[in-house]
C-alpha cells in the first residue's frame, strides 16, 4: 500500500511563554491508500490541530508532514495552495459551501483554481455529484439544499479530480443520525476507490466505519486500535452485490 | 468515482485564466447578492459620478466655441470697404491663392436710440465655412434686396416682427426671417440677401490652411491686413479641469470605501478562509476582494453616469441659456464622461487593495474561524499618524493662506491620512479608563478594541467624513468673514450707486464729446430718478500716446501694483486709481491733496504704478481714508502725478449718493436708462451666505456617519451575540443589553466626531496661521450638531437598532 499522509514527531504550540498551549505532542500517523482512520478523543485534545496540520492548514512547531511522499516544510504558501487543490479535500462540520455558487460550482471550484477551464470542470463536477446521487441537484445554491446534501456535495468538492488525501472534521456533526451514516456511507467508499482518509469525530459509532481508530487525549496520541464489525460490513455486502 | 482528469499544462501555481475567471465570477455573485451591504459606498461613488458626468458635460458645452466668428474656417481676414476697387483686387487675390473662400460683408447701421451701430450682414445662408454661425428661427432667410432677416434683439429694439417692415440704412425691409448665430446668441445683427447686398464697408473673408499659408498669402499683398487666426478651444481644457476636481473627490470617497470595504472582506472572512483552504492562493484571494471593488466601481460608474446625464438632458436648456449659444444636449463628451467612469472604477478597485492584502495574508485557520484578528500594536500607526499630521500641519502653513494649491493638497492628504492612522491609538486611549465605567459601557469599550479592524476602519471613516464637514463648515465661515472684513461694509451703501462707461476694465475707450454728453445726461437721469442724489464724476488717467496691444481705440488707465506673496514673484495685484478731483476729495472729507504727494490711497505695501510706458515708478503716498465699501475708490491720483506724467484724465463713469435707500422699482427704472444710454450699474449687492454650503455640510456629514456606523456597530455586535446571550443568562436586563450596543454606536460617533473637528480645525488653524481673526466666526451651531447632535442620534439609534432578535447572527455567511 502506498502511504499518503505520514505525521513524524508533529507537535504544535499555540503562543509563548507561560502562556504557551501545547495542542500536539510528537504525534505520529500513516494513512495509506484506500485506508479511512477515525480520530477521536475529548474536546481540545488535539483532534483538529491534527487534522489541520495534516491538510497544510497551519504548520507544526516541530516534526514533519509528508503528503504523498512530499514534505510539506518550507513550501510557499502557493505550493501548499497548490497541494491542497490538487491532493487534499476538506469536509468541515457547518460551513462547507460558498454561497452565491450552485453545487456544481462549488464542486468543479478546486478544478478552475488549478486551471482546468470551466466547462472541463463543471463536467467532471456533474460526474462527481452524479456519483454520489445529487445530480438532481447540481444546479441547486446551498440555500435551496438539506444539511445531508450540502455535506454531501461538499465531500464530492473534496474529493473531485485526482484527489490523494480526504480530511473530515466532524462531518457529520451538523446532522441527523440518518443524514450522518449517509455521509459516512460516502467517505467510507470514496476510501475504497483508493483515498487516504482521515475523519476527526466525537462519535464512536461513526467511528466504526474507520479501518483503523486512534485516540488522543492532551495532544498525545495515546491508543490505537481496529474498530470492531460496523455498518461498514453493510456496505461491503452492498458492493460485492 | 473520480476519474483522473487531463489538466491543461500548468502555469506556475497560479492556475491561470480559468482560475482567475472562477474567482471573478464568484466576487460577482456575492456583489450581486450582497450589494445592499455596499450601498453606502456605491451612493458615495455615484454621487461624485454623476456630478463629474453633469460638470464635465456643462463645462464642455458651455465653453465659448471659436465657431461663433470662424465657422469652420481656420482664420479670418478682414479687407476695409471704403476704397471697391482695392476691395475687389484683394478678394480676387484671396480667390485666387485659395482653392475655397467664403467672404461675409458687413455694413454698420447707425440707429436711433442704441450706442452700438447694428451689423447688417450680407452672408449666404450655407456659406462654406459660416454655416454654422447661421440658423433660422422662424420666417425665412432673405432672397431679394428688399429682405432683410433679423436677431431677436434687434428685431425687438426695431419693434419689428416677421412679416413687418423696418427702414435699415436708407432702405423699407420686409422682415421675412428671424434668425441667430447659434454659437454666440449675444451676435446681434441684420441678415440680407448677399448678391443684391449694398456695397460693404467691410469684409470678413473666411480661410482655410495653416498659419503659414496664411502668411505666405499676406506676403502677397501690400498695406495693412488684418488677420486672425481661430484660438486654441478651452472646453477640452475646461473639461479636463472639472474631471480633476471629481478626482479629487474620488479620492475623499475612496478613503471612506477603503473602511466599507474592510468591512465586507470581514464580514466574508470565513468563506475566503474555506476558499483558501480548497487551494486559492493569496493572489486568488486577493483578486476576489479587488473584483469586488471592481464591481461596485462599475455599479456606480454606470448609475451615477446615467443620473449625471439624465440631469444633463433636463438642464441643458438654462446652461444654454447661461453659455450664450446653443447646445446639442445628446452632444455628449463621452471620453470625458468615460474618463470620469473610469476614475470610479478605479477608485473602488484600489480602495479594495488594502482590503485584498489583509485578506490574502489571513491565516487560513484564523479566517475559518472567523476570530478578529489580534489588534495590532497602536505604537506604529501612532507615530506614523504623528508624523503625517505634523507633516500636513507645516505643509498647510506654508499654503499661504491657501493660495498654493500643492501645499493645500499636500497638506490635506496628508493630515486626512494622519486622522486615518490615530483611530487605533483613540480607540485604546478611550477604552483604558473603561475599568470605571458601568458595566454594559465597559464591555461596548473592550469590543471596540477586541474588534479594532472593524471599529478602527469605522472610526477612521467617521473622523474623516466629519473633518472634511467640519472642515467645510468653519472654512466658509472663515472665507466669508474674511470676504466681509475686505469688502468692510460691503461693496457700496444702500444708497449709493456706480454709474460706469460700459464695462469696469482697465482699458478706457475714447468717447467724442457728444458721447460723453450723452452719458452725462443719462448719469443726470439717473441721479433725478432715485430723488436728486448728489452726482460725482469719476476719471481715471490714461497716457494719451500709449494703446494696450490687441485695444483698438482706448488707452489702459493708470493702475496701482501691489506684490502679493499669494501670486507668483514678479506678479503684481493691480488696483484702480481715480483722478483725486476736488468734488471726490470732498466725498473723503478732504479739501485738497496734501503737497508733494502723488498718491492718496487705502493701500498698504510696495506701492508701483502701473499700465504706463515705465516700469518701477513708485509713487509718494499719503493715506486716504477707508469709507468702509469695497467698489468705492480706493486710490487716488493727485492732479501734480498726473501733470508731472503728461497723462490725460479720461472719464470712466460718476458716483452716485442718494438721500435714502434705492428701492427695487428705482433700480428697475435706473437699469432701463442705464441699459439705453450703454452705461452699467453697480448697486449695493447682498452679502452671499454659505449657510445653505454649512448646513449641508453638517446634514451630509451626519448622514454618512450613521451609514458608516450602521455597517460597523451591527457587525461589532453581531460578533458577540455569544456575549450578550451570556450576559442575558447571567440575568442582564434588555435594558443592559440596549446600552451595550448603544455605548458602542455612541463611543465610536463621539470620538469620530472628536477627531474629525480637531483634524479640521488643526488644518484650518494651519492654513489661517497669519491671520486668526478669519476663524473668529465659529458656526456654533453646525459644530454642535456635529459633536454633540450626532452622538446622541447615534446613541439613539444605536439603543433602538438593538431590539431583541435584532443582533446579526454571530456566525453567517458560509452555508
Amino acid at each position: 500500500m502506498t502511504t499518503v499522509l505520514e505525521l513524524r514527531k508533529v507537535a504544535k504550540v499555540y503562543g509563548s511563554g507561560p502562556s504557551a498551549v501545547h495542542a500536539l505532542h510528537a504525534a505520529d500517523l500513516r494513512v495509506d491508500a484506500g485506508e479511512l482512520v477515525a480520530v477521536m478523543g475529548p474536546s481540545g485534545s488535539g483532534k483538529s490541530t491534527l487534522l489541520t496540520i495534516a491538510g497544510t492548514l497551519e504548520e507544526p512547531s516541530e516534526g514533519e508532514v509528508l503528503i504523498g511522499g512530499v514534505g510539506a516544510a518550507g513550501l510557499s504558501a502557493n505550493a501548499r495552495a497548490q497541494l491542497r487543490r490538487r491532493s487534499i479535500g476538506f469536509v468541515f462540520q457547518d460551513f462547507n459551501l460558498l454561497p452565491g455558487l450552485s453545487a456544481t460550482e462549488n464542486v468543479a471550484l478546486p478544478l478552475e483554481l488549478d486551471g482546468v477551464g470551466r466547462r472541463a470542470a463543471h463536467a467532471h463536477a456533474v460526474r462527481t455529484l452524479d456519483d454520489l446521487g445529487l445530480a438532481d441537484r447540481a444546479g441547486h445554491f446551498p440555500d435551496d439544499l438539506s444539511g445531508g446534501e450540502r455535506q454531501r456535495v461538499a465531500i464530492a468538492r473534496a474529493v473531485v479530480g485526482d484527489r490523494q488525501l480526504l480530511l473530515a472534521d466532524e462531518p457529520t456533526g451538523a446532522l441527523d443520525s440518518m443524514n450522518g451514516e449517509a455521509v459516512m456511507r460516502i467517505l467510507r467508499a470514496a476510501c475504497k476507490r483508493g483515498i487516504a482518509g482521515v475523519v476527526v469525530t466525537h462519535d464512536a459509532q461513526l467511528a466504526s466505519w474507520a479501518d483503523r481508530v486512534i485516540f488522543i487525549r492532551d495532544g498525545r496520541v495515546v491508543d490505537e486500535t481496529a474498530p470492531p464489525s460496523g455498518p461498514e460490513v453493510l456496505l461491503d455486502k452492498d458492493l460485492s452485490r | 468515482m473520480t476519474a483522473t482528469l487531463d489538466r491543461p499544462v500548468r502555469r506556475g501555481a497560479g492556475g491561470g485564466l480559468p482560475a482567475r475567471r472562477a474567482m471573478v465570477r464568484w466576487a460577482l455573485r456575492m456583489f450581486r447578492r450582497e450589494w445592499r451591504r455596499q450601498l453606502l459606498v456605491l451612493v458615495l461613488l455615484g454621487v461624485v459620478v454623476a456630478g463629474s458626468a453633469f460638470a464635465v458635460t456643462a463645462v464642455y458645452q458651455s465653453a465659448p466655441s471659436s465657431d461663433a466668428r470662424f465657422g469652420t474656417a481656420s482664420h479670418l481676414l478682414t479687407f476695409d470697404g471704403a476704397d471697391p476697387a482695392r476691395l475687389r483686387a484683394r478678394l480676387d487675390a484671396v480667390a485666387g491663392y485659395y482653392d475655397t473662400v467664403e467672404t461675409v460683408g458687413h455694413r454698420y447701421v447707425p440707429v436711433p436710440g442704441l450706442f452700438d451701430p447694428i451689423d447688417v450682414r450680407a452672408q449666404h445662408p450655407a456659406g462654406v465655412y459660416s454655416a454654422p454661425m447661421l440658423a433660422l428661427q422662424r420666417g425665412r432667410y432673405p432672397t431679394a434686396s428688399g429682405e432683410v432677416a433679423l436677431t431677436d434683439e434687434v428685431a425687438r429694439t426695431l419693434h419689428a416682427a416677421v412679416g413687418g417692415r423696418v427702414v435699415l440704412d436708407g432702405r423699407d425691409r420686409e422682415v421675412v426671417g428671424l434668425v441667430e448665430n447659434p454659437a454666440d446668441l449675444d451676435d446681434e445683427f441684420a441678415l440680407v440677401d448677399a448678391p443684391t447686398a449694398d456695397p460693404p464697408q467691410s469684409v470678413t473673408v473666411f480661410v482655410p490652411g495653416s498659419r503659414a499659408d496664411l502668411e505666405a498669402f499676406r506676403a502677397t499683398l501690400d498695406g495693412v491686413v488684418v488677420r486672425e487666426s481661430r484660438p486654441s478651444e478651452s472646453r477640452a481644457v475646461l473639461a479636463v479641469l472639472a474631471l480633476a476636481v471629481a478626482a479629487i473627490g474620488l479620492l475623499l470617497v475612496s478613503l471612506v470605501a477603503a473602511a466599507g470595504f474592510i468591512v465586507i472582506a470581514q464580514r466574508r472572512q470565513r468563506q475566503l478562509g474555506m476558499l483558501a483552504a480548497i487551494g486559492a492562493t493569496p493572489r486568488q484571494l486577493r483578486l476576489v476582494m479587488l473584483a469586488n471593488g471592481a464591481a461596485v466601481g462599475v455599479a456606480a460608474a454606470v448609475a451615477g453616469s446615467t443620473v449625471g446625464l439624465g440631469i444633463w438632458l433636463a438642464l441643458a436648456g438654462r446652461v444654454e441659456t447661461a453659455a450664450g449659444h446653443r447646445i446639442d444636449r445628446f452632444d455628449v463628451p463621452w471620453q470625458f464622461v468615460g474618463a470620469g467612469m473610469a476614475l470610479a472604477v478605479l477608485t473602488a478597485t484600489a480602495a479594495a487593495w488594502w482590503p485584498a492584502r489583509v485578506v490574502a495574508h489571513t491565516p487560513v485557520m484564523s479566517a475559518l474561524s472567523a476570530r478578529p484578528p489580534r489588534p495590532r500594536p497602536a505604537r506604529r500607526s501612532a507615530a506614523l499618524a504623528v508624523a503625517l499630521l505634523a507633516a500636513g500641519v507645516v505643509a498647510l502653513a506654508f499654503s499661504a493662506g491657501g493660495a498654493r494649491p500643492v501645499p493645500v493638497i499636500g497638506g490635506a492628504l496628508a493630515v486626512a491620512a494622519g486622522l486615518l492612522l490615530i483611530g487605533p491609538l483613540a480607540l485604546r486611549m478611550l477604552a483604558a479608563g473603561r475599568a470605571t465605567a458601568p458595566v454594559p459601557v465597559r464591555l461596548a469599550l473592550t469590543d471596540l478594541v477586541r474588534y479594532q479592524g472593524r471599529s478602527a476602519a469605522a472610526l477612521a471613516a467617521i473622523s474623516l467624513t466629519l473633518a472634511i464637514a467640519a472642515a467645510l463648515v468653519v472654512g466658509s465661515a472663515a472665507a466669508e468673514r474674511t470676504a466681509r472684513r475686505a469688502a468692510a461694509l460691503g461693496n457700496l451703501a444702500g444708497s449709493q450707486l456706480m454709474v460706469r462707461i460700459g464695462e469696469p476694465a482697465p482699458v478706457v475707450p475714447d468717447h467724442t464729446p457728444a458721447q460723453l454728453a450723452a452719458f452725462e445726461s443719462a448719469a443726470g437721469e439717473i441721479a433725478d430718478t432715485i430723488g436728486g442724489a448728489a452726482l460725482t464724476p469719476l476719471d481715471m488717467a490714461v497716457v494719451a500716446a500709449y494703446t494696450e496691444p490687441g485695444v483698438n481705440g482706448g488707452h489702459p488707465a493708470v493702475e496701482l501694483g501691489i506684490a502679493d506673496d499669494r501670486l507668483p514673484d514678479g506678479v503684481l495685484s493691480s488696483y484702480s486709481a481715480y483722478v483725486a478731483t476736488p468734488e471726490l476729495l470732498r466725498i473723503y472729507g478732504l479739501a485738497a491733496p496734501p503737497a508733494g504727494v502723488d498718491l492718496l490711497t487705502t493701500h498698504t505695501g510696495e506701492i508701483e504704478l502701473v499700465n504706463i510706458p515705465a516700469r518701477g515708478v513708485y509713487p509718494t503716498i499719503a493715506a486716504l481714508p477707508n469709507l468702509g465699501y469695497s467698489s468705492t475708490p480706493t486710490a487716488l491720483l493727485t492732479p501734480a502725478v498726473i501733470a508731472r506724467n503728461g497723462w490725460r484724465p479720461a472719464r470712466v463713469g460718476w458716483f452716485v449718493q442718494g438721500r435714502n435707500t434705492i428701492n427695487p422699482d428705482d433700480i428697475d427704472r435706473v437699469r432701463a436708462i442705464a441699459a439705453d444710454a450703454g452705461l452699467t450699474v453697480e448697486f449695493r449687492r447682498e452679502q452671499a451666505s454659505a449657510a445653505t454650503l454649512r448646513a449641508g455640510a453638517t446634514v451630509a456629514g451626519v448622514l454618512l456617519a450613521l451609514g458608516v456606523l450602521a455597517g460597523t456597530v451591527g457587525l461589532i455586535r453581531g460578533e458577540s451575540v455569544r456575549d450578550m446571550r451570556i450576559l442575558a443568562a447571567s440575568g442582564a436586563t434588555r435594558r443592559v443589553r440596549r446600552t451595550v450596543t448603544a455605548a458602542t454606536s455612541g463611543t465610536l460617533a463621539a470620538l469620530g466626531a472628536l477627531l474629525g473637528v480637531a483634524g479640521a480645525h488643526l488644518a484650518l488653524l494651519a492654513v489661517f496661521r497669519t491671520d486668526l481673526d478669519a476663524l473668529h466666526d465659529i458656526p456654533v451651531a453646525n459644530l454642535a450638531i456635529l459633536l454633540f447632535g450626532l452622538p446622541v442620534v447615534a446613541t439613539t439609534t444605536g439603543w433602538l437598532s438593538a431590539a431583541p432578535g435584532s443582533a446579526l447572527p454571530a456566525r453567517g455567511g458560509l452555508d
